[in-house]
């Protein structure tokens, strides 16, 4: 019978010592696992201001509490590091089944430190922890290397999470790739791995996950999916997957940025619709472990161009950010970014911005090796995307990313980055989605989305928006009042997401809430929580991730927005006109949170509220408490 | 006397066999007049496909949110006089993520 | 009527949602290595099939059986497994052409029993890869698969 086996495995580079730690109860009641967990072993184990691709910068790879047990969507994991893109927290998540099987092997943590002399890779089979030359493997694609370990290995049941050649030249737009296509890409993460000369992860788990209780097992799995099947939701997103949002964000609210940000509507874009993508591309469905929505598909755009995928963020990033309506072309870089290890936003960001360089006269084709830098070049971007991958001429520029290539270039090039602490902003214009720039700017591991997804800013009602955020036009995408109290409400409860293991597009509305999230906890733990205290835990989980940025040096000025959703309008479509007025949307926000709207560090009396006060006592030495 | 542009997507796209047209309107007119005469003009599955139900923070919410002119119109405002010449009327189901 | 497995790995999407119901209806826990179906997988290909006992007519398992510890069920096709009677050398583990049968972490042989009728795999299965069916309709299914394939070579529009 499997047990409830939460560990952390602790391996220290070059020696590959490991050591085995069972996850205190308390580490656990106060920080769930996942995302969670990650950032306070981040804060207690990375020394203030280590350098992120040196030996102190700790590589955690944490599952959620949940994953890999019979919770249905509980795939997810998430990889956290010092961030070598923003000099902060740097973490990405990633579903497929790498997650499920640290679980397998009873582990929940994973915290590796120091660095190899020479390439390695790291074998667990369940206790078994042995550290494995990679010099064969270094220098080699994602999917020759998953191909070469798993015929070295004499087995294909097992699970590896790689860096390709991005990570290993230390590219901060690098990811860390598990299941050919499945990426943990954003913070500079991959590079942290390719610092340690860490090419692979490879686990085996046999020992499965804890059930408490069979039949309430059942009942939940039965229950999750009667409530699923009816709604139009799940139905939609199960058929076209995050391609279909593509409508939504150009046609419907004009916030698809095109060509870096200087357009966010194109009235004729069915050529990179969803439609057209399942018509043409798309070979079946695909999905992560024991999950009931699946929205993955296999495609295929050519001969060699067979891969999972395609996300909405790949989709926007490759495509329209880079000038491209050609969904094949979108659709094979797509792949290149998976087989060399790299972060589509950030790869698409990089090219992007280029691209704006050029057309303003500050890059010229020479300067790129001679690429034809007009805008959606597929070929340029394709040839652009190796360049990052391995350093070559203008790649070495771009593969830090468009904010500190944008400082090499000059002060004009640095208003075209559009980053915000360093990362890569993604898909969605945030002048059109005032809540969304509120949650890019004050995100902790720089430019994200996903902290708050406050997508309620658009489709709350007015009442609702006035009970939960004080006012009506905390439902205005437009407005700003309200955005603060809505951003600090939106990331208390996805970070739970987040600490559990679960899909977001699992949770993202009626298994938001606490009171859910606490039912599926106890057919598969011993340890039970109250909505209260997973409350609490959302809070705590947001806080320690803001100390630990305050003690990196990060400031109120860091949480900000590039000038052009500031102060240039969107010039056309169903936003047009609109710029973010952050200032005030800041102060609601830290206020909110509890923090000084000054310096944003939280009051002693929210640290104490939330229990943070050691990690508080850790801050006051640097001078910053 | 106006013209109001009306935008579909998704599901509401293949049913109406367009994703865009436009509507002659005689006088400001309401989200639920416009929707009554469109249901006319496509069909009930038209009519059903709009009176889809999903959930949105754990509430009943309808599945397409109707914006005009880049605004959301909220469920209590579909009778006001809101849509007049020139206005942009556009369908977008309640799908999000990133 | 005789029930069978009909097995689509086209609509196979490889989540493996089927070994946690079956590990957790059989043993109590999720374990895919507990598990009495799996999924069998090229990812760079995209291909996921599901392997699970097919409960043969002539059963090549029971024939080598040296102890009859697998026996086929008087009213029923399914091909049971007896562990009381086993001695784990494995000849149905190695002649199984189908490999659908293995040795667990426990030693006793992993196979499927039909969880008595009506199996969890199958009931969980959300994209209908795995169905169990009477047999005469796995027949038509596949024939119909096939015929709408060729009525699309000859041009007649079988979805119009």
């Amino acid at each position: 019978m499997a047990r409830f086996e939460r560990n952390i495995l602790y391996i220290d580079l070059p020696s590959g010592d490991s050591s085995t730690e069972e996850l205190s109860p308390s580490l656990i009641t106060r920080f769930l696992g996942g995302r969670g967990l990650n950032s306070k072993l981040l804060f207690d184990h990375c020394p203030a201001g280590a350098d992120p691709l040196g030996p102190d910068n700790p590589l955690i790879i944490g599952a959620g509490l949940l994953t890999g047990t019979a919770v249905p969507a509980s795939s997810r994991f998430t990889v956290s590091a010092k961030s070598p893109l923003t000099g902060g927290l740097g973490d990405a998540n990633s579903g497929g089944f790498f997650g499920p099987e640290m679980r397998f092997a009873g582990i929940q943590h994973l915290v590796i430190r120091g660095q190899a002399e020479r390439p390695v890779y790291l074998l667990i089979e369940d206790e078994q922890v042995t550290l494995r030359d990679a010099g064969s493997l270094w220098g080699q694609t994602v999917r020759e290397s998953d191909t070469a370990i798993k015929r070295e290995l004499g087995t294909d049941e097992v699970q590896i999470l790689l860096i390709g050649p991005a990570g290993e030249n230390l590219s901060p737009i690098a990811g860390v790739i598990n299941n050919l296509s499945r990426a943990a890409a954003r913070g500079g993460v991959a590079a942290v791995m390719g610092s340690k000369k860490l090419k692979a992860i490879v686990i085996r788990g046999t020992k499965g996950s804890f059930v408490s209780d069979k039949d309430k097992a059942f009942s939940l799995f039965k229950e999750i999916r009667e409530s699923l099947a009816p709604d139009p939701w799940f139905q939609m997103f199960s058929k076209t997957g995050t391609p279909g949002l593509m409508e939504n964000y150009n046609n419907g609210l004009g916030v698809m940025p095109i060509r870096n940000f200087q357009e966010s509507y194109r009235k004729e874009s069915s050529s990179i619709s969803s439609k057209e993508f399942l018509r043409l591309f798309s070979k079946k469905r695909k999905g992560c472990y024991h999950c009931p929505i699946q929205c993955s598909h296999f495609y295929s755009a050519g001969a060699d161009w067979n891969e999972e995928g395609i996300e909405y963020e790949s989709l926007g990033a490759l495509g329209p950010r880079c000038g491209s309506f050609d969904l094949a072309v979108i659709l094979k870089a797509n792949a290149v970014c998976n087989r060399l290890g790299l972060d589509t936003i950030g790869a698409g960001d990089a090219i992007g911005f280029l691209m704006e360089c050029h057309q303003r006269g500050l890059v010229s084709r020479q300067d790129a090796d001679g690429l034809d830098l007009s805008w959606g070049n597929g070929e340029t971007i394709l040839a652009l995307l190796h360049k990052i991958a391995y350093r070559e001429g203008i790649g070495d520029l771009l593969a830090e990313g468009s904010y500190k290539a944008s400082k090499k270039i000059g002060p004009e090039a640095e208003k075209l980055a559009m980053h915000v602490k360093g990362q890569a902003i993604i898909a969605t214009d945030p002048r059109g989605l005032k809540a969304w720039g509120l949650g890019y700017a004050v995100s902790s591991r720089g430019a994200c989305h996903l902290r708050a997804l406050p997508v309620a800013e658009y489709s709350a009602s007015p009442e609702v928006a006035k009970k939960l955020w004080g006012t009506e036009s905390a439902a205005d995408r437009f407005a700003v009042r309200g955005k603060g109290r809505l951003v600090k409400w939106c990331e208390d409860l996805r970070v739970l997401s987040d600490a559990l293991g679960l899909c977001r597009f699992f949770t993202r509305t009626t298994f938001l809430f606490p009171e859910q999230l606490a039912r599926l906890i106890p057919c598969v733990s011993p340890i039970e929580f109250t909505p209260d205290q997973l409350s609490r835990i959302g809070e705590r989980i947001n806080n320690i991730e803001r100390l630990f940025n305050l003690r990196e040096g990060l400031t109120r000025s860091d949480d900000t927005l590039p000038e052009r959703f500031l102060s240039e309008p969107i010039p056309e479509g169903p936003s047009r006109g609109q710029t973010v007025d952050l200032e005030s949307m800041l102060n609601e926000y830290y206020e909110a949170r509890g923090w000084d709207t000054e310096t944003g560090i939280p009051s002693p009396q929210k640290l104490r509220e939330l229990g943070l006060v050691e990690e508080m006592s850790g801050l006051k030495q640097y001078g910053k408490g | 006397m106006g013209k109001v542009s009306l935008l579909y997507s998704h599901r509401l796209k293949e049913i109406a066999g367009k994703a865009e047209e436009v509507l002659d309107i005689t006088a400001p007119s309401s989200v639920t007049s416009i929707i009554e005469r469109l249901v006319e003009q496509h069909g009930p599955s038209f009519g059903r496909e709009l009176n889809l139900r999903s959930s949105e923070l754990g509430q009943d919410s309808p599945f397409y949110l109707v914006f005009v002119d880049g605004q959301k119109i909220p469920e209590s405002k579909k009778d006001a006089l809101l849509i007049r010449d020139g206005s942009n009327v556009s369908f977008l189901p309640l799908i999000s993520g990133g | 009527m005789k029930q069978t497995w009909k097995i689509d790995p086209d609509k196979c999407s490889g989540c493996r949602t089927c070994e946690v119901a079956c590990s957790l209806f059989h043993q109590g826990e999720v374990n895919s290595d507990k598990s009495r179906i799996r999924i069998v997988k090229w990812e760079e290909k995209g291909i996921d099939v599901p392997v699970v006992c097919q409960h043969c007519e002539i059963p090549v398992c029971m024939e080598n059986c040296p102890t009859g510890a697998l026996r086929k069920g008087e009213e029923t096709e399914c091909v049971v497994y007896h562990p009381e009677a086993c001695i784990g050398c494995k000849l149905c583990v190695l002649t199984c052409p189908l490999g659908g049968i293995t040795q667990g972490l426990d030693g006793a042989m992993l196979k499927c029993d039909l969880c008595g009728g009506e199996p969890q795999c199958a009931a969980f299965c959300i994209t209908g890869a795995i169905e169990y069916l009477p047999s005469a309709r796995v027949g038509e299914k596949q024939r119909r698969k096939a015929a709408r394939a060729l009525a699309h070579e000859t041009g007649s529009n079988v979805d119009g």
